[in-house]
């Protein structure tokens, strides 16, 4: 039998403590009553993020740029070991199986990358294949699952690991502006490692075989979800659009990619959608005309983590693979979405 | 034969400037969009995850397709009805949680609205119709009652005579007429376009001071229970369908 390429394990963790909604509201010193139904408006319960400082009352102290900088340094790495120790367990491989690592993040810039970080920290073998992948935001998952999958795809006996790790509160500043409560009411942090590697037949904890991916990008809305920079930090920018340019363009890449596999939506047994806001979870749904059930890996990872960017579809990934519902045959589809405008889309079959 | 079918009974939209505002369509267009069972279904969990969304200040109610809004209940599911079923009209029930929902309801009638869809329309807080909409309760004719609340919340709205016209001789209201006695609130062809006006002014206004206003409303209007609709609609089934 031909072997396919397969997601083989995906592991998950997240760095700092997962602290209430409203308690995070608190500690960044929400007063304003607008910016304080934007946090409780969310659909969001919980999240992880890394404070660090506080002051006498509780409240998060304003960290410089550098304290955010070494923020992202330090969880991106730690985090992401934790989550590829958890990846290598599922999937029955160790360090030395690994050919091919895609790191990818946006939440800080470092060099050497991340997976040279890892690999220092973790063993990996020295001629391990590399690629980091910096500053695609939150559809950047999908983007280095291409490489990966691609790699084990041209190398039929090796492996390879997709690793996405996120630190987001390392890009919270602190004001009072709607647009920065957008963004510390949204993201949290969490990073993911998903094992690739070649399997004839699915079994149980497998994900599906990859077929094939379909990108789009919304030029004309490059500037919807951005990150400005104010001389000192970057602030993480989105436009309240952003629910209706994805809501209105979403079918381009997906019916493309299932046109090309004489599919229709409907012949979707499986969707995995970036859990990128409830707005935007509603647009995608609404406009693909698909369910809340469909959706419902996507809507808790959002409600237990926030937007956890490039890896939250890995988060909902595991939940279905650990349903153990899908079957053989069944098709799935991961969707992502973030800056440029972007869409990446993921065809598989169970 | 089971109707074959793919797309949902009820699909969702957004209003772009308006994210406190969900536009519910009943997806149906090649039967008028009357509801079967599963587009019942699909409407309540539709409507309860919008109920739950506390970003959501307004519902918007329309019909897929130029012609009708909604034709009521499909005939085909009524043979086999029991008492049972009448007592616990999943309809009666839907619309009756929708008329009492903290959210203000409005029904953006794209064409017509009779028997079962007059019922959810009258469910909602306004009504605004384009000029091809009409109105009518057939039910008597096929020897049943409007039991999902057509009876008690028509005769507030149109008065009781109006509405006894309606039921007990059949009389259908074309859109003038219907704006005539105030079962609708406006007639044109932007009849969308009026229904986000008032769903975005009432989105932001204080949803406690609404509830309590939607409460206070409603209990001038409990004269006519619903147990006593439900009865009726018991013994007119077992009497028919069994």
């Amino acid at each position: 039998m031909e072997s396919q390429t397969r997601l083989l394990g995906i592991g998950t963790a997240n760095p700092g403590k997962s602290y209430q909604q409203s308690e995070i509201a608190e500690m960044l010193g929400v007063m304003d009553t607008k910016i304080a139904r934007i946090f409780n408006n969310s659909h969001i319960k919980t999240r992880n993020v890394c404070f660090t400082d506080f002051d006498e009352n509780g409240a998060v102290k304003e960290e410089t740029s550098l304290d955010l900088w070494n923020k992202h340094r330090k969880y991106a790495v730690e985090t992401a070991e934790k989550a590829i120790e958890n990846a290598l367990e599922i999937a029955g491989l160790t360090v030395n199986d690994i050919d091919y690592i895609a790191c990818v993040t946006s939440t800080g810039f470092l060099c050497p990358g991340l997976s040279a970080h890892l690999i220092k920290n973790m063993g990996f073998r020295q001629n391990t294949q590399r690629i980091d992948i910096v500053g695609m935001g939150c559809n950047a998952g999908l983007n280095g699952m291409q490489p990966v999958t691609n790699f084990c795809k041209l190398h039929p006996e090796k492996f390879g690991l997709l690793v996405c790790s996120e630190v987001c509160s390392a890009l919270y500043v602190k004001d009072d502006t709607i647009g920065t409560a957008v963004v510390n009411s949204l993201f949290g942090d969490g990073s993911t490692a998903a094992v690739f590697g070649n399997r004839s037949e699915l079994k149980e904890g497998v994900g599906a075989e990859i077929l094939a991916f379909e990108s789009f990008i919304i030029p004309d809305h490059i500037d919807a979800m951005r990150f400005d920079f104010n001389g000192d930090k970057y602030e993480f920018y989105l436009d309240r659009q952003i629910p209706y340019v994805l809501g209105n363009n979403i079918e381009k890449p997906v019916k493309a990619l299932l046109k090309k596999h004489g599919l229709k939506i409907r012949d979707i047994d499986h969707w995995v959608v970036h859990s990128g806001g409830r707005k935007v979870i509603d647009s995608i749904k609404y406009n693909l005309d698909i369910s809340s059930h469909d959706v419902r890996h996507t809507i808790d990872v959002l409600r237990e983590y926030g937007n956890l960017s490039s890896g939250a579809f890995l988060f909902s990934y595991k939940r279905l693979i650990d349903e153990n519902i899908a079957k053989k045959g069944d098709n799935l589809f991961i969707i992502t979405m973030g800056p440029g405008t972007t869409v990446e889309c993921c065809l598989g079959k169970f | 034969m089971t109707e074959k079918r793919y797309d949902r009974f009820v699909n969702v939209s957004m209003v772009e400037g308006h994210d406190e505002i969900k536009i519910v369509h009943l997806n149906r267009p090649e039967k008028a969009n009357a509801y079967n069972e599963e587009m019942i279904n699909e409407l309540e969990a539709t409507l309860n995850e919008i109920y739950d969304d506390d970003t959501v200040g307004a519902i918007i109610l329309t019909g897929n397709g130029e012609s009708a809004f909604c034709a009521g209940a499909d005939k085909n599911e009524f043979s086999g009805k029991t008492a049972e079923n009448g007592l616990n009209l999943k309809s009666r029930m839907l619309f009756d949680k929708l008329a009492n929902a903290s959210k203000i309801s409005i029904a953006a009638l794209n064409g017509a609205a009779i028997g079962g869809g007059l019922e959810l329309a009258l469910a909602c807080d306004m009504r605004v119709c384009a000029p091809n909409a009409e109105f009518g309760f057939p039910e008597l004719e096929l020897g049943l009652t409007p039991a999902a609340g057509g009876m008690r919340r028509l005769p507030p709205v149109i008065g009781l005579g109006k509405a006894k016209e309606m039921i007990f001789f059949g009389k259908k209201l074309n859109a003038d007429e219907a704006a005539q006695c105030h079962l609708v609130s406006h007639v044109g062809n932007d009849f969308m376009a009026v229904a986000i006006k008032h769903a975005a002014h009432v989105a932001q206004l204080d949803p406690l001071a609404i509830t309590l206003a939607k409460k206070v409303l409603h209990s001038l209007n409990q004269q006519n229970n619903e147990s006593l609709e439900s009865v009726v609609q018991a013994l007119l089934y077992e009497r028919k369908f069994k």
